[in-house]
């Protein structure tokens, strides 16, 4: 968890497109704040300063000093351009720091899984995992090491090992990560004879069928 | 060759395509992406031949998810033929891409084939692209 930071937030009065598109220019990004029971109030923050913080983790709290009251807030639907990545608006959070709340931290694997040294492919069905937390306990990321995977291990959340008052909402058999067998690989080891040639080493799924099509085309 | 099963209307408008993609803007199931930034059609043909680009490279190991699907169908009228008689007749199926839509997507394997191989895919391409790695927001 990084160190709570303080972003100082102006009130926002005018609303719409217009006045967002000129604070924007001028280096504020729109924003709004709401939770805990207080009603939403819309606000601009400097826009370089949150892409810093939201660079060292999107879970970072954060101090918001409003009219010289502070209150802490976690940044929440982030809106980015699509193309350009700039910052377009951002929601807080109010939080409570005794009160646990719900954020979604990313799975990092690490380590090259014994199945993919054997011709596997690792993969991962899930990138970023729904924890329950209070606010100063939710991680960066987690990481989980998946050297001990072999050809058809599976990674599950039963498996995670979370930090102390770090809880997931998943349910502990869902599936996190998985070494597969390729199709080529697969038929080797049934026919134990080498299918070299050709281009349909592709793993298996839809593209898998659609590289079928596509050699013979 | 990638093209809808069944068509509720078998010719379509060629409608606009302004703005910018809002949905399917980031990296969902692999690791490394291809990144339309500008807006075109991308036929059934270009798709394929982008895909086979890849997976030839790549050879063994990696998975390609192909995130765009050409579902408008384009006609054209056969060539010295007088104007009017009505539309042409439907002669091959585009996907509609905005700027920021991530066409494609890789996985298993490192990133400096990931590179190649989708350097390669983008010469396919009728339109700017770029390459695009995973960042997770946790």
């Amino acid at each position: 968890m990084a160190d709570d930071v303080v972003v100082i937030a102006e009130p926002r009065t005018e609303r719409g497109s217009g006045p967002a598109g000129r604070l924007r220019r001028a280096g504020r990004l729109p924003a709004v704040v709401y939770g805990l029971g207080g009603e939403a109030t819309a606000v601009t923050v400097p826009t370089h300063d949150l892409d810093l913080i939201l660079a060292r983790g999107a879970n970072s709290l954060i101090t918001l000093r409003l009219g010289g009251a502070d209150q802490l807030a976690l940044a929440r639907q982030v809106q980015r351009h699509p193309v350009r990545g700039d910052l377009v608006h951002v929601d807080f959070v109010r939080v409570d720091v005794d009160v646990a709340i719900a954020a979604d931290v990313a799975l990092v694997c690490s380590g090259e899984p014994e199945g993919v040294r054997r011709g596997g492919l690792l993969e991962q069905q899930v990138f970023t995992v729904p924890v329950s937390a209070k606010p100063q306990d939710i991680p960066a990321s987690i990481e989980v090491d998946v050297a001990h995977l072999d050809l058809g291990g599976q990674l599950r959340v039963g498996d995670l090992d979370l930090p102390a008052g770090v809880t997931c909402t998943l349910e502990p058999d869902t599936l996190l990560a998985m070494v597969t067998v390729p199709r080529g690989l697969a038929a080797q080891m049934t026919s134990g004879e080498t299918e070299g040639e050709g281009d349909g080493g592709e793993a298996g799924g839809d593209a898998g069928a659609d590289e079928a099509d596509g050699a013979e085309g | 060759m990638l093209m809808p099963r069944k068509v509720r209307h078998r010719k379509v408008q060629r409608g606009r395509m302004t703005g910018a993609a809002k949905g399917g803007t980031k990296i969902t199931f692999g690791d490394f992406g291809i990144q339309a930034l500008e807006p075109g059609w991308i036929t059934n043909r270009q798709i394929e031949a982008a895909r086979i680009a890849m997976t030839r490279y790549i050879r063994r190991g990696g998975k390609v998810w192909i995130n765009i699907f050409p579902d408008k169908p384009i006609t054209q009228k056969p060539a010295e033929t007088r104007m009017g008689s009505g539309k042409g007749n439907p002669e091959r199926w585009v996907a509609v891409v905005k700027p920021g839509r991530v066409m494609f997507e890789l996985s298993g394997v490192p990133e400096a084939t990931a590179r190649e191989a989708m350097r390669l895919a983008q010469h396919k391409l009728p339109i700017k692209t770029r390459f695009i790695v995973r960042q997770d927001e946790g």
